[in-house]
């Protein structure tokens, strides 16, 4: 109540002025019937009712809040000064712009890609279980039949689900008239996937209980909320609607809420199945159920309250143990291993390159922040004059302390705003540094609370940082002035404060700027890098049959026509297909090594590999060391053979010796059926720049291959012009049939291989270009700042018979001297802290002297510049106008 | 700087008295400042003499605890004037203070004139 009444005061004030008028003319009226002239009449009256003016600020201070109308009196106060100074608060405003924006931004990057927790309730109580197959590894999937027996002999989990990624094409010409065919990502999950996570739906309702009993019996469908929107126009009456899921149809039962982008951060399932019907997405399906050496399957459950996670790893270990009697053709040495959710995500230092990302990004805050303490010290110390005069006057120093701080706040505030715009966009432009994917993957980057709850505590920071310690010396000084009298502009305090943070900040600029350049520098190096094939001049075409239907075999038949048919193509060199691209995607499974034992006296070893067409090493061009590499003849009928890398060879079979050595010796799969290497290969990367290459071992596609396969063609020109005649002739070869995408190997090597060394160079190059920029602004603010102070000195010097020369060098040695001791302490900090990013710099040391060397002279030429221009204004000073002023 | 509640009739008149004199005085029906001052003077026998601009605070006041609402309405010779009438919170608020305004006064009574024996 009484607050409308704050904001409405000058409504009140009118109506009270209307009604006291009306007091006035009645009391006038009734003085002439009593018989006097009208103006005594009116004389009268208001010498009855009193100065009306006077009652009216009564009325108006009784709806007065004092704490706000001070608030607000300071506020446009503030707001005046500022305007009255549009270069400070530009230069200021943007400052804290950069700084916070930044902050933002990246906090939003680095949430995006590990920190945000799960999108469901209490994300801290979930449990991971990974199945590893062997001692060397502590990851790995389950086994659908693995996941059964864990769950329903442990006594420690509350409940424990499975989920397996799976994809379809999808006809939803059942729900919406005009619907599409297309590609959807989902996942076949258990049936109390939803009822664990405490997940409620938006629309509909979640799995129950029985339909994942039974494999096949209930074709029914969760849908997420961005698929609901996208292809149902967010249809109220989707609950119960069909839809095709890879020819079956599909109910819909239910849509997962806006919030809940699925379990993966980088994975967000258009649609969720039951276990049950893996069959009808996938060939493989039934199979993933039945067998216990098919390991899709990732766990996630919630622990008993009171149970740990050493309790449940030590049930595990049990249970694994008589999983491992009972079947020890599949489950020979594999091991379960607890984790909290969140620590896995934080493991293997998966978190550090966000930590490292977010620490340079707060040095560009406290940057910013120095920037604008020194040029607000500038200001005040510009206007101890007026504060001392309103201390003369009466002025409370808390009542000029509330004034300063409620100016930094203004700016902050101002700076908040325009720092989440910037961040808006930054992050809209990290979108484009993602990695090429098939899926609907990749870090989901957006400003949520808690990134503007980042925002704002990076603005309250600067308003502490900056605004109180001017605020502090600014009274003190002129209270000071006040009582001395001293001539404005003597030697202060404060001068010598923002000598320090202007030294600190070229400081903290060299810092930024040695990692920009050590980033720079691993980025120049790993797109340089030797990949061990050659990525140019190479178009990758991904299909997958199986999304229509066809089984393992139909679709491995076809693939090899599909094969055929490009290869002819003019332009072609040469063509190959395979299930797994390096930087794209990868496989391993367990494999085994004939006279090879671990040192831990396991026999199979997670191996990577991928199932591969003829010509696959000619096309890629990998050197082939020794024997020879698949033809369309390794075929079904044909005996099994593989291809292996040298790594494989070296580490397993041949040791030092020859890698001919290495042929003809039987490599086995879970199944144990002999597999005789054919061929070795020169190592290449599997999808890394800077590890070694891993053992790897490739199949024939024809023996081994699945449903999906990415062509992959060799070129004469510019590959992407291929793609259109690629289309056409897989569609003319199988009508239905369109290829998921296609991109070129130089891409996807760019995108995904190059990812994070990209992010790095030019996030880390731009904070060292934001803060070089904040250095020099603030070197030529201070230098300038002196040479106003001290123009009547300068003038007295040059009357004197200074030459211009002397006072340049005098002034600019003032610039100088505090450049060069911020370089020198900068590169001590730099030196001390860079083997911090050790791991990120690989085989760069992060000592590296060029660097530093570089960042040095870079800086002391641009702040020297930064001071030779308002020396030069002082050299030139005219001695007369120099000591008129003042 | 004046603080919420502070008033130039605190020193004349106890406030709560005052609220309750027009209270009373609108309780047969609307009437406007003018009437209101000169209707307190009246029937208190010119005992009570308010200051007429100091009445406008207190109906401020009580219109914004919502006793009294207020209307614009034309005078008896034909001026716009603002009419105030009592509100259901105010007519119950009238009789909890007349009551309070009768205990006070018979304690008073009781001190000043004892019961003698």
């Amino acid at each position: 109540m009484s607050l409308v009444r704050f904001f409405r005061r000058k409504h009140w004030d009118s109506e009270r002025a209307a009604e006291l008028e009306s007091h006035l003319q009645i009391e006038t009226d009734r003085n002439i019937e009593a018989g006097m002239s009208p103006a005594d009449a009116r004389a009268a009256a208001y010498r009855k009712l009193g100065n009306p003016y006077r009652i009216r600020e009564t009325i108006y201070e009784i709806n007065t809040i004092p704490l706000l109308d001070t608030l607000w009196r300071d506020l446009r106060f503030s707001l005046r000064t500022l305007i009255k100074r549009p270069g400070f608060t530009v230069v200021v405003v943007l400052s804290l712009a950069l700084g916070i924006g930044a902050n933002t931004a990246i906090f939003s990057l680095c949430d995006g890609m590990v920190f945000r927790p799960l999108p469901v309730p209490d994300p801290a109580g979930l449990v991971t279980i990974d199945i590893a197959a062997s001692r060397l590894t502590s990851y790995g999937a389950s086994s659908y039949l693995d996941w059964v027996d864990l769950s329903t002999r442990s006594k420690s989990f509350q409940s424990l689900s499975t989920r397996q990624d799976m994809t379809a094409a999808m006809n939803p010409a059942g729900a919406v008239r005009d619907g599409k065919p297309q590609v959807i990502w989902g996942q076949l999950v258990s049936g109390n996937f939803f009822s664990m996570l405490g997940v409620q739906p938006a629309l509909g309702r979640t799995f129950l209980p029985e339909e994942d009993q039974t494999p096949g019996k209930y074709p029914v469908m969760l849908i997420s909320y961005s698929l609901w929107q996208r292809t149902f126009a967010g249809d109220p009456a989707i609950i119960g609607k069909q839809v095709e899921l890879s020819g079956h149809s599909f109910t819909i039962i239910g849509v997962t809420p806006k919030s809940f982008s699925g379990v993966d951060l980088w994975f967000r399932p258009d649609v969720y199945l039951p276990m049950m019907m893996a069959a009808t997405v996938s060939p493989e399906g039934n199979d993933n159920l039945t067998h216990r050496d098919y390991r899709g399957c990732t766990l996630l459950g919630r622990l008993k309250p009171g149970i740990t996670i050493a309790q449940a790893q030590s049930e595990m270990n049990v249970i694994m143990s008589s999983l491992e009697r009972d079947y020890p053709n599949t489950n020979k040495d594999t091991a379960a291993i607890v984790r909290s959710e969140r620590s896995r995500r934080f493991e293997n230092g998966a978190a550090t390159p966000g930590f490292i990302l977010l620490g340079l990004v707060v040095l560009v805050l406290m940057m910013a922040c120095a920037n604008v303490a020194s040029l607000m010290m500038a200001q005040a110390a510009s206007r101890i004059r007026e504060i001392s005069t309103q201390l003369a006057l009466g002025a409370s120093r808390a009542a000029l302390f509330r004034r300063f701080l409620t100016e930094s706040a203004l700016l902050a505030v101002l700076g908040g705003v325009s720092g989440i715009l910037l961040a808006a966009g930054c992050i809209r432009g990290f979108a484009s540094l993602i990695p090429y994917s098939t899926t609907p993957a990749g870090p989901d980057l957006k400003l949520d609370t808690r990134v503007l709850g980042i925002a704002a505590l990076a603005s309250i920071s600067a308003v502490l940082l900056c605004g109180i310690a001017p605020a502090f010396m600014a009274v003190k000084e002129a209270l000071r002035a006040t009582t001395t009298r001293t001539a404005v502009g003597g030697r202060s305090h404060s001068a010598l404060a923002r000598r320090i943070l202007i030294g600190g900040q070229v400081a903290l600029s060299v810092v930024l700027l040695v990692a920009g350049g050590l980033f720079l520098k691993v980025f120049v190096r790993a797109q340089s890098a030797d990949l061990g094939f050659n990525p140019d001049h190479m178009l990758l075409v991904f299909v997958d049959l199986g999304l229509n239907g066809y089984k393992d075999q139909q679709a491995t038949h076809l693939n090899q026509q599909i094969l055929e048919r490009v290869s002819s193509l003019p332009g072609v060199t040469s063509a190959t297909l395979a299930t797994n691209v390096p930087f794209l995607s990868g496989g391993s499974w367990d494999l085994s090594i004939d006279g090879y034992t671990s040192a831990g006296g396991e026999k199979f070893v997670d191996t990577n590999t991928n199932q591969i067409g003829p010509n696959y090493f000619a096309t890629m061009q990998i050197p082939l060391l020794s024997g020879r590499e698949f033809t369309v003849h390794d075929d079904e009928r044909a005996p099994q053979v593989a291809v292996v890398n040298e790594t494989l060879a070296r580490r397993y079979i041949v040791k030092n010796e020859s890698v001919d050595k290495a042929l003809g010796h039987i490599l086995r799969l879970r199944d144990n059926v002999p597999i005789q290497i054919v061929g070795v290969v020169k190592d290449s990367s599997n999808g890394s720049i800077t590890d070694p290459p891993p053992p790897m071992f490739y199949l024939p596609n024809l023996q081994q291959g699945s449903s999906r396969a990415t062509v992959q063609l060799r070129t004469k020109g510019d590959p992407t012009a291929l793609v259109s005649l690629v289309r056409e002739q897989i569609s003319a070869l199988a009508p239905g049939v369109t290829p998921l995408s296609a991109i070129t190997m130089a891409r996807a090597f760019s995108a995904n291989g190059l990812f994070t060394f990209r992010v790095f160079a030019i996030l880390s190059g731009a904070f060292g270009v934001i803060a070089l920029s904040l250095a020099v602004v603030g070197l030529y603010g201070v230098v300038s700042f002196v040479v106003g102070r001290r123009t009547q000195e300068i003038g007295i010097r040059i009357a004197l018979g200074a030459k211009p020369g002397d006072v340049l060098r005098m002034i600019l040695a003032n610039g100088i001297s505090l450049a060069t001791a911020g370089v020198l302490v900068g590169i001590v900090v730099a030196l001390a802290a860079a083997p911090l990013l050790r791991s990120l710099l690989h085989d760069i040391s992060p000592r590296d002297p060029l660097t530093f060397v570089v960042i040095a002279v870079l800086l002391l030429t641009t702040t020297s510049i930064a001071s030779w221009i308002p020396a030069h204004r002082a050299a030139h000073v005219d001695p007369n106008a120099a000591l008129r002023c003042e | 700087m004046a603080r919420i509640g502070e008033s130039p009739l605190q020193s004349d008149m106890v406030q709560g008295t005052l609220d309750l004199l027009i209270l009373q005085t609108l309780s047969p029906g609307p009437a406007h400042g003018h009437t209101i001052a000169y209707s307190i003077e009246r029937r208190s026998e010119d005992v009570l003499q308010v200051e007429h601009g100091s009445l406008y605070p207190a109906l401020h006041r009580l219109e914004d605890r919502g006793w009294i609402a207020a209307f614009w309405g034309t005078s008896e010779n034909n001026r716009r004037a603002r009419y105030y009438r009592l509100t259901p919170a105010g007519r119950k608020q009238l009789v909890a203070q007349t009551n309070r305004w009768d205990q006070l006064v018979a304690a008073i009574g009781r001190i000043l004139r004892p019961a003698t024996e």
